[in-house]
């Protein structure tokens, strides 16, 4: 079957559609026709050809115009090529019409011409659909149509998500790199020296800006906060597979473990910002505190990557292990927990991604975005008394400090936060993206076991 | 073992701090509306994508598709709120204030807010459709059904619930989000009470933050208690929330058949 027996054999989208093209066609002759008479004018009366191709407003309207009414056209036909029946055909029609008069808000021109043809795309649709009231053999191929625009539909959707992953990590990737330098990465400002040995970046004249002792403060708060949490994790989650009934007391410690979860990170920000201080004594914003608030926020996640590891190692290597006689401490101990260890190092790995770049927390408790190298060396001194940044946090200060007046050595440039975002992203890519591999390979081992 | 929630330790350690009358005039209430509104939004948003993209992760996906699709949706739910904040000051308020003309306002907040919260919405949802027994599927299939008039009418109203814990839970991490929503929403004082999201606002959490940062709370006690006030109400908000995904978790579970 032809194109051309096709729309002949469906006269309503000849009519629609014929009249889109002629309306259209029309216009952009009317505008050549005008701008031959105008150039002929011009040369009979002898004035200037400069003007002869007045693009005005109006003209534009026009041109745009007759623009818009061969696109519809030219979709409308193809949309009811396309789609076996009117219904989705009518469906979609209608859609590009709301989509054509709401592009057309251009000018007073556009927008008559615009609702003139979503009208006849409105038109066509309850054409379409007032067939298929009456056609039986249409309600079922409605369907089948009905199908394919839901999964083009449902497919475009679940692409959003992965778009912005890609175009985020395209932004920074590429407006960060114009930064990073090895001096970058390892001097703060303003520099200083650390544990007795100069720093590196002493010897340059300028003041230099980087990013090295937020890398290092993070390092050191988040491991410091994982190694909180790993063992309690790890404890807790035992306690709770093995040894814990199912009883009340569980299920009260279980729900105070996701309220913990749904705390919001301000609040444990603000925690940290004052309770270290006004009851410890410490300095107002420590390396220890911050490690603490932050253990707050990841140690649930810890329990349940911990509890789901543990649970998934499969009943027959407990009932073996009893069975050889072991006791239950041995079973835990060497079954278990060898069984359930790459789940809970995959899952920690994936915590520490996540609590690497948690701001909230440590911008408030751990450290201010423009202190530098610490210049204590008494352990507890540093833990407690020193102020390092996080590179989170570092990466606001660095957002905001262009605009701040205190800081003047700083340069005015926006690509520095991107440029921190870089090395945010880029560890926390690393660290995310080996934890999902070994995650996979690890479900490929189990499910080939 | 566990203290519970710090911030009521922290309530009971520093006084009944329910200023009401810090430097916002009325008190705590605009910040309450903007707060909602903005949640309310991103929710709305994220659930407008998020929905589609678990039934069809659920429904109609193979298996290549998902493989690409769920690790991707991790990695961006695990990224890092400050270069989310970054990336919406730079590149999505420019975009809103080219075509509707606000800024900082709560319309970009809702766009970051609604991608951020997007992998979790989709992956409590996909759990919550894949939950319904295949034996329904082939039922309605069985009766003629197609694949998308089976999700529509069978798999969607059975996992309804689910779907709603999703929504309950994806909207209370969103009233919680902080740095992503202190960079772009441009703080103002007194947030205005208005249902027009072009304006610049603020609320409770980037409140806390701004004032918390300026170290301005260490000065008064009178704010300090104050910002506790206010942290206390958001924690009451995402409580009452969490408990009722709770209460709905227990609803569901005896009707298991």
């Amino acid at each position: 079957m032809t194109w051309y027996t096709y729309i002949k054999g469906r006269k309503k989208i000849a009519l629609v559609a014929g009249s889109a093209v002629f309306t259209g066609s029309g216009i952009l002759a009317s505008y050549g026709l005008f701008l031959i008479l105008n150039i002929v004018s011009r040369l009979v009366s002898g004035v200037s050809m400069v003007g002869a191709l007045p693009f005005t407003d109006t003209t534009a309207d026009f041109f745009l115009a007759a623009l818009y009414f061969l696109a519809a056209a030219v979709l409308l036909m193809a949309a009811y090529l396309l789609m076996e029946t009117h219904y989705g055909g009518s469906i979609v029609a209608t859609v590009f019409g709301v989509c054509l008069f709401s592009a057309s808000m251009l000018g007073n021109v556009s927008k008559v011409f615009g609702l003139m043809v979503a009208i006849s795309c409105f038109i066509g649709a309850s054409l379409g659909l007032w067939q298929r009231r009456r056609n039986p053999i249409a309600k079922t191929q409605a369907s089948i149509v009905e199908e394919k625009i839901a999964k083009n539909v449902l497919r475009l959707t679940s692409l959003v998500a992965v778009v912005a992953l890609f175009f985020v990590a395209a932004v920074i990737f590429t407006r960060g790199s114009s930064y990073i330098s090895l001096t970058f990465l390892t001097s703060g400002w303003p520099p200083r020296k650390w544990l007795g040995v100069v720093d590196i970046i002493e010897g340059r004249a300028t003041g230099g800006f980087g990013c090295g002792p937020a890398i290092a403060g993070s390092l050191l708060v988040v491991g410091l906060c994982e190694a909180i949490c790993v063992p309690l994790g790890l404890g807790s989650a035992i306690f709770l597979a093995e040894y814990a009934a199912q009883n009340f007391f569980t299920r009260i410690i279980r729900f105070f473990v996701e309220l913990l979860a749904g705390v919001p990170s301000i609040i444990l920000g603000i925690f940290g910002f004052t309770f270290f201080s006004v009851e410890f004594g410490w300095h107002q914003r420590s390396l220890l505190g911050g490690a603490i608030c932050l253990a707050f926020m990841t140690l649930p996640w810890n329990i349940r990557v911990a509890e789901e590891a543990i649970k998934a190692v499969p009943r027959e290597f407990k009932a073996a292990s009893y069975a050889l006689g072991a006791t239950k401490l041995q079973t835990i101990r060497r079954v278990i927990l060898e069984s359930a260890a790459p789940g809970i190092l995959t899952g920690t790995l994936l915590g520490f991604g996540a609590a690497f770049g948690e701001a909230a927390v440590v911008i408030f408790s751990a450290g201010d975005p423009f202190a530098s190298w610490p210049t204590t060396t008494n352990l507890w001194t540093f833990l407690t008394g020193s102020d390092m940044p996080t590179l989170p946090a570092w990466i606001y200060g660095a957002f905001t400090g262009p605009r701040s007046p205190n800081y003047a050595f700083w340069p005015k440039e926006q690509n520095v936060a991107f440029a921190g975002a870089f090395v945010l992203v880029a560890i926390f890519l690393a660290v995310t993206i080996t934890a999902l591999l070994g995650r996979n390979h690890l479900s490929k081992k189990l499910a080939g076991a | 073992m566990w203290q519970g929630s710090p911030a009521i330790i922290n309530w009971l350690l520093h006084g009944f701090g329910m200023e009401f009358n810090s430097v916002d005039e009325f008190g705590i209430i605009p910040y309450i509306f903007s707060t909602v509104y903005v949640g309310v939004g991103a929710t709305a948003a994220a659930v407008a994508i998020g929905l589609p993209t678990a039934i069809y992760l659920a429904e109609f996906s193979g298996s290549r598709t998902r493989n690409f699709i769920k690790p991707s949706m991790e990695t961006l739910s695990g990224m890092p709120s400050v270069v989310m904040g970054v990336f919406a000051y730079f590149y999505i308020a420019p975009i809103v204030f080219v075509f509707f003309g606000g800024f900082l306002c709560p319309l970009t907040a809702w766009i970051i807010l609604a991608i951020m919260s997007l992998p979790f919405v989709v992956s409590i949802s996909e759990d919550a459709l894949r939950a319904v027994p295949n034996s329904y599927r082939e039922a309605s299939q069985g009766l003629g059904a197609t694949r998308w008039q089976t999700a529509l009418r069978v798999v969607i109203p059975e996992a309804k619930s689910g779907i709603l814990a999703a929504i309950l839970l994806s909207l209370a991490s969103v009233l919680g989000e902080t740095m992503a929503v202190w960079m772009i929403i441009g703080s103002v004082t007194t947030p205005p009470i208005t249902l027009n999201p072009l304006l610049p606002s603020n609320v409770i959490s980037s409140m806390i933050a701004t004032y918390i940062y300026s170290s301005e709370a260490g000065q008064t006690a009178q704010l300090l208690q104050s910002l506790y006030g206010a942290g206390v109400i958001l924690l009451a908000m995402i409580g009452t929330l969490n408990i009722a995904v709770a209460l709905l978790a227990r609803n569901r579970a005896p009707k298991g058949e």
